[in-house]
């Protein structure tokens, strides 16, 4: 004998209650699609509501530098008479959590290095160095060969600094 | 080929400083090292970055210039992405190469831990620039010391910051070099190390 809990299934294998029950759910107004888009939240807000409540530890290493560890990456944190300098590759709330008469902010674009391959990712850097001339940074670090000249491009007034391996003529126009 | 970045070393001008470690000027001394560990081997190669073509030419000259006056044979191999480098350390016995000296490139630097495995996936000795090739089961490492330039990258940004200008800061050349030995990699790979490069070493990893 047939029990309840048993499914009718289609001649194509699906199963024709599960569907019918969906078909009301959806048209019936208890979560109709447009609905269901619009409760989904996109991960930048999930993460800036959860760093918002989540509370903030801050670990002396040594000397004046200390690590904020908060809901998801580090922040270092250099702190000086003339302010702070808080060096986040996180998202901009993040920035609420310092504070000073002066503060300086460095944006750290090389974050792709873990997630794109340095082949793919070297067309990006025009990009990245366009985005911190826009935000109006401080300073530009530049670090390895590809990122020099990219930054030099972006940016004539910016002050730039530089780490890579290089011989003295690569460098220099003159080598006084 | 100089890339004009700065006007001067001394006076840089414009909004750009900063610090640079020796890079492909080490290239003979990579491959003189790397002999001394493997004396018998006669056949080595030199893995360059096409993508820096006239960076990885002056690697390839110095080398095989340095090769040819002590009766060794340079193999050059090229290598831009993840999947090149699979197939170099998967030709590499068929090539006769024996040893590997890997040349100074931001992607290499990227990729040391895939190096590592690579080699000693395949059992061939390597010498890389930086000590991260070495930590990650690399045999040798010979180069600069990347946390000491990135230091004074610092001490530069600070400056700035304070108000001094670029263009007064003179850009900076460590000259400084360490040797690494990854002892462990050595056994592994059935290599005695001699103790004049032992000696000469500046961290061993065992």
């Amino acid at each position: 004998m047939a029990t309840l809990n048993q499914h009718i299934m289609s001649r194509r294998g699906f199963c024709l209650c599960c569907m019918a029950a969906s078909t009301v759910a959806t048209t019936s107004g208890w979560l109709s699609p447009r609905q269901a888009f619009a409760e989904a939240r996109n991960i930048v807000d999930l993460i800036r509501d959860d760093a918002a409540k989540a509370p903030i530890k801050v670990h002396k290493l040594r000397g004046n530098v200390s690590i904020l560890e908060g809901s998801g990456g580090n922040i270092a944190v250099l702190t000086g008479a003339d302010g702070k300098v808080s060096i986040d590759a996180g998202i901009t709330d993040s920035g609420g959590v310092s504070s000073g008469p002066k503060r300086t902010r460095l944006r750290r674009r090389s974050e792709c290095r873990n997630r794109i391959p340095l082949e793919r990712g070297r067309d990006r850097l025009p990009g990245f160095a366009a985005d911190l001339v826009r935000r109006g940074v401080s300073v530009i670090v530049a670090s390895t060969s590809p990122a020099v000249p990219v930054a030099k491009a972006a940016s004539s007034t910016t002050p730039i600094v530089f780490s890579m391996g290089a011989t003295r003529w690569h460098l220099a126009m003159s080598p006084a | 080929m100089a890339l004009g970045y700065v006007a001067s070393l001394s006076q840089p001008g414009g909004n750009l400083t900063g610090v640079t470690t020796l890079n492909v000027e080490l290239g003979p001394k990579r491959l003189e090292v790397m002999h001394e560990l493997v004396p018998t081997t006669t056949v080595f190669g030199l893995l360059v970055n096409p993508t820096f073509f006239v960076q990885s030419e002056i690697l390839s000259r110095d080398v095989q210039a340095a090769a040819r006056s002590v009766g060794l044979e340079i193999v050059v191999l090229r290598a831009s992405t993840e999947r090149d480098l699979d197939a170099v350390f998967a030709n590499l016995s068929q090539q006769r190469v024996g040893a590997l000296v890997v040349g100074a490139d931001a992607f290499f630097n990227s990729r040391s831990e895939q190096l590592a495995a690579l080699a000693l996936r395949y059992a061939v000795p390597s010498i890389y620039q930086y000590r991260p090739f070495a930590a990650a089961g690399g045999l040798m490492s010979y180069g600069g010391n990347i946390a000491e330039s990135y230091r004074q990258v610092g001490v530069y940004v600070g400056r700035i910051l304070k108000g001094e200008k670029p263009a007064d800061l003179p850009v900076q050349q460590f000259t400084k070099v360490e040797l690494i030995l990854n002892l462990k990699t050595a056994r592994a790979l059935g290599l005695t190390v001699p103790l004049t490069l032992l000696g000469r070493a500046d961290e061993v990893i065992e």
